[in-house]
């Protein structure tokens, strides 16, 4: 199987695959801002009540613990089909590296500091924004990273509801025993993967304080 | 700070409530206008033949059609058709008698065709307000293959002949197959069946497994393309255990309400795929790479159907 | 004025602060020490209210703190702990307006009060305000952090064990930064270390703990000359020469690597020696230690050949003590004879140390 056909098929079918990473982007994008949104305040509300905190650890490990496939099968009653189940998917999943990082990030502050907050009159409110968070932000953002590639992941999956993306063309080679195909969904979700992995490590750094660099 | 907190916490979540709202709504804003959405499940028969049900209705109406083509499995797609193409669903799907009967309405299974037909239409009916069209010819029925010349060298033409040889050979399935009471669960009970080892896999993997030994024997269906790329032998239920499983296409009752002339254009395409037809459309995607939505639209020309 | 009144502390069944009962003045330095586990720190902390006491009242300009509003209360109080209670993530700038934003002063009235403590504390606001601490030695590190909680300009400081991970020669100099700034701003100081040199130096007055309760509550001279108890004796052991300076003796005090020279040296030798060392006169020994005698800077420069030795120059006639001789009786020594230092030797005349004057000044001096 000479790879020349590999990439002969891939330019062929250049366009369905600049379409369908546009979708798996996309989904894979709302999923991920969707699990921030719940992910993070969460994560914050577990610190300020630390009695619910092994509760919703507890839940987003048991979420991540379901079956994909099962997963979705139980969200098309709910759902539909389309981008919305997908999308509860795959943030469903990417939810626990986020909650956790968050968690253990705004905890994980050296005791003395937040001693040192407290001691000179600051809020709960304000010792979480101007000390735990911004302290805790390297640590947040190395969660939602793994949450990203996660979800790079998962959202090929999206495909078996008709949410499209790259896994279109990946189950389509698998039923089809068609090898070019499968890496024709295969390398650019790959590529995708890496790229966010690339560009969330310099975001990492970006929101790192320098003081703590 | 704090209030600015939550207030970028709010904005956001707005902006992605509104952001999938706009992705995912855009079939159902559609479908209470004048949309019909027609789904199919992730093989290659499946994907044709829902090609055919969209194409046709494209063309003898003013109707849009939106295809959610390549759902994963039957669960997928009947869940879907429940909620209707107007709620994140779809409108119409092609089913198979058998499945119809046994996997969604849970009841025993049959080797009337007939039979099979008139129970999942009446049930569907009752139960969901869907109906059954006119079946579209071919019976894809499950069945089992094995190598020509390994069925050649052993004299295998039947289940029964296999069942002597069965100790020494692993069978190896679909997920699905092997979980179905009308897969394999009944089938080994009927034919006692004694494989050395069964594996279940993906659909497609199975042609894989057989041709580089791993597996002797691999559930098929019927009208299977790469059965002829792959050379191999069906065999022959020769103790008729598998129910029937001729494909119809399924519809919503408030859909045919809507449209009463769906029912007469799809209708059209009754009887009109033989067993043999539907293992050459399928070859032609499998085999020999071409487009489903394009061996679908050929196969209606020639018919002269669009 | 801070005043506990029979404030105890429970966790759980462990009494940690058994009924204590103290009264601090305005303007005072206090030091509260003890070994760790006496209660202290817990002292110290419920000032500000990061710990609640469980029973009895404190009260700040006879207010009771439980009934002033928290935030309120610790804004007006300035707070110290090691370095580490520093922000890592703030510049030193933001670390010392930190108070002062909280209490929402105006931005020039902040960066005015960010240069005016850095200058305060030695440290010039255009070189250190935009660093971060981890840029920072560990001295510098608590400068800014004293700087920080004199920023609001709080009546009450709370400084807990602020130099104890420091090293010892910059513990030193921030101890004597902070008395001379204590000296000019009089703030009513509560100074929590398990250091008895540095509660010595710093306080005004020593409160001594032990086990949840008040030892001895008194100033440092107080408290040398009428220990307590056998406690707060071992505690203050090292200052025993404040209550019996009979039994301190030469070998206690004196330097035990004294300037030495072996006879054969040249007096240009002798004098390179002298400046290296800061000293204005060198011990002359054989090769076996033992002490020949002396030769001053003085003596040096009356003899114009440098090529000279030492052994055609030296004074043999030197006073000498033996190491277990009381430094009462070197004192006396010393002021009948008019002399400036006594070598040390043992009965063998091989040299043991040095006693200056200088030595004798600083350990009557306290220190």
């Amino acid at each position: 199987m000479p790879v020349a056909e590999y990439i002969n098929f891939m330019l062929e079918r250049m366009d369905d695959i600049i379409v369908l990473t546009g979708q798996h982007i996309q989904l894979s994008f709302i999923a991920i801002v969707v699990a921030i949104a719940i992910g993070v305040p969460l994560g914050i509300l577990m610190t300020r009540f630390p009695s619910i905190s092994s509760f919703i650890l507890g839940l987003a490990n048991a979420v991540q613990a379901i079956p994909s496939l099962a997963f979705l099968g139980f969200l098309v009653p709910i759902f539909g089909i389309g981008s919305t189940p997908s999308i509860v998917m795959v943030s469903a999943y990417a939810l626990l590296p986020i909650v956790k990082n968050t968690y253990t990030g705004l905890t994980g502050i050296d005791k003395a500091i937040v001693e040192a907050g407290l001691g000179m009159g600051m809020t709960e409110q304000q010792l979480m924004t101007m000390v735990r968070i911004p302290m805790a932000l390297p640590v947040i953002m190395a969660g939602v990273r793994i949450a990203v590639v996660m979800a790079v992941g998962f959202t090929t999956l999206a495909a078996l509801i008709g949410a499209g993306g790259l896994g279109q063309l990946i189950y389509r080679g698998i039923s089809m025993v068609n090898n070019r195909m499968i890496v024709a969904g295969a390398v650019p979700a790959m590529i995708l993967a890496l790229a966010i992995d690339k560009i969330f490590s310099f975001l990492e750094k970006a929101v790192t304080p320098r003081g703590i660099r | 700070m704090k209030r600015n907190l939550l207030m970028g916490i709010s904005a956001v979540l707005i902006t992605v409530l509104i952001a999938s709202c706009g992705l995912g709504g855009g079939a159902r804003r559609g479908a209470t206008g004048d949309t019909i959405v027609v789904g199919s499940k992730n093989f290659t028969e499946q994907i044709i033949v829902g090609n055919m049900v969209a194409d046709l209705i494209e063309a003898h109406t003013d109707l849009k059609v939106v295809r959610k083509m390549n759902l994963g499995g039957t669960s997928v797609c009947f869940e879907a058709l429940k909620r209707s193409g107007a709620n994140n669903g779809i409108d119409v799907y092609v089913e198979y008698t058998g499945t119809g009967l046994v996997n969604i309405l849970g009841m025993e299974a049959t080797t009337d065709p007939d039979k099979a037909y008139e129970t999942v239409a009446k049930e569907f009916k009752d139960r969901w307000n869907i109906v059954w069209l006119e079946p579209l010819g071919f019976n894809n029925t499950f069945t089992l293959a094995v190598k020509e010349d390994f069925a050649r060298e052993h004299k295998i033409e039947t289940f029964s002949d296999l069942q002597k040889i069965s100790d020494q050979l692993v069978l190896g399935g679909t997920m699905e197959f092997m979980e179905r009471p009308d897969g394999y669960p009944g089938l080994k009970e009927k034919y006692d069946f004694k494989f050395k080892d069964t594996k279940s896999m993906d659909i497609g993997l199975r042609y894989t497994a057989i041709t580089t030994g791993d597996v002797q024997v691999i559930d098929a269906f019927a009208t299977d393309g790469l059965l002829v790329r792959h050379n191999l032998k069906i065999l022959q239920d020769d103790k008729h255990f598998f129910p029937p499983y001729y494909a119809a296409p399924v519809i919503r009752q408030d859909v045919l309400e809507k449209y009463p002339q769906l029912k007469d254009i799809l209708n059209q395409l009754a009887s009109q795929i033989s067993d043999e037809e539907m293992q050459k459309l399928n070859y032609l995607v499998d085999g020999e790479g071409k487009e489903a939505a394009e061996v679908a639209k050929e196969f209606l020309k020639e018919k002269g159907l669009i | 004025m801070i005043r506990f009144e029979n404030v105890t502390k429970k966790y759980g069944d462990t009494e940690i602060i058994k009924g204590i009962s103290l009264e601090i003045k305005d303007s005072e330095f206090v030091v509260l020490i003890g070994p760790s586990g006496c209660g202290k720190t817990t002292c110290l902390k419920m000032i500000n209210r990061l710990i609640e006491p469980t029973s009895g009242r404190i009260y700040i300009n006879d207010k009771d703190i439980s009934e002033m509003d928290v935030i309120e209360l610790r804004r007006n109080i300035g707070y110290v702990i090691q370095q580490i209670g520093l922000f890592p993530h703030m510049t030193v700038r933001q670390n010392i307006e930190l108070v002062p934003l909280l209490k929402k002063w105006p931005r020039e009235k902040r960066a005015e009060r960010v240069k005016e403590l850095l200058d305060l504390v030695g440290m010039p606001p255009e070189k250190f305000m935009d660093r971060y601490p981890t840029e920072l030695s560990g001295g510098q590190k608590q400068r800014i952090g004293v700087a920080r909680a004199l920023a609001a300009d709080p009546d009450i400081i709370l400084m807990d064990e602020p130099f104890s991970a420091i090293d010892p020669i910059a513990r030193t100099q921030l101890q004597d930064e902070l008395y001379e700034l204590q000296q000019k701003l009089h703030k009513t100081i509560v100074f929590v270390t398990h250091d008895i040199d540095e509660a010595l130096k710093l306080a005004d007055r020593i409160c001594i703990m032990k086990e949840g309760t008040v030892v001895q509550f008194d100033t440092p001279e107080a408290i040398l000359r009428n220990p307590a108890d056998d406690f707060v004796e071992n505690l203050i052991g090292k200052k025993r020469i404040w209550k019996q300076p009979e039994y301190v003796t030469a070998g206690d005090i004196m330097i035990t690597n004294p300037v030495k020279a072996l006879p054969s040296r040249t007096l240009a030798q002798a004098v390179e020696i002298m400046s290296e060392s800061g000293v204005d006169s060198i011990l002359v020994v054989d090769k076996e230690n033992r002490l020949l005698g002396i030769v001053t800077a003085e003596d040096i420069r009356s003899h114009r050949d440098k090529a000279k030795k030492l052994e055609e120059i030296y004074t043999s006639n030197v006073f000498t003590v033996k190491p277990d001789v009381s430094i009462l009786n070197v004192l006396r020594l010393m002021s009948q004879k008019n002399i400036g230092y006594v070598p040390v030797v043992d009965e063998n005349n091989v040299l043991k140390g040095l006693i200056t004057r200088s030595t004798l000044v600083n350990l009557l001096g306290g220190n």
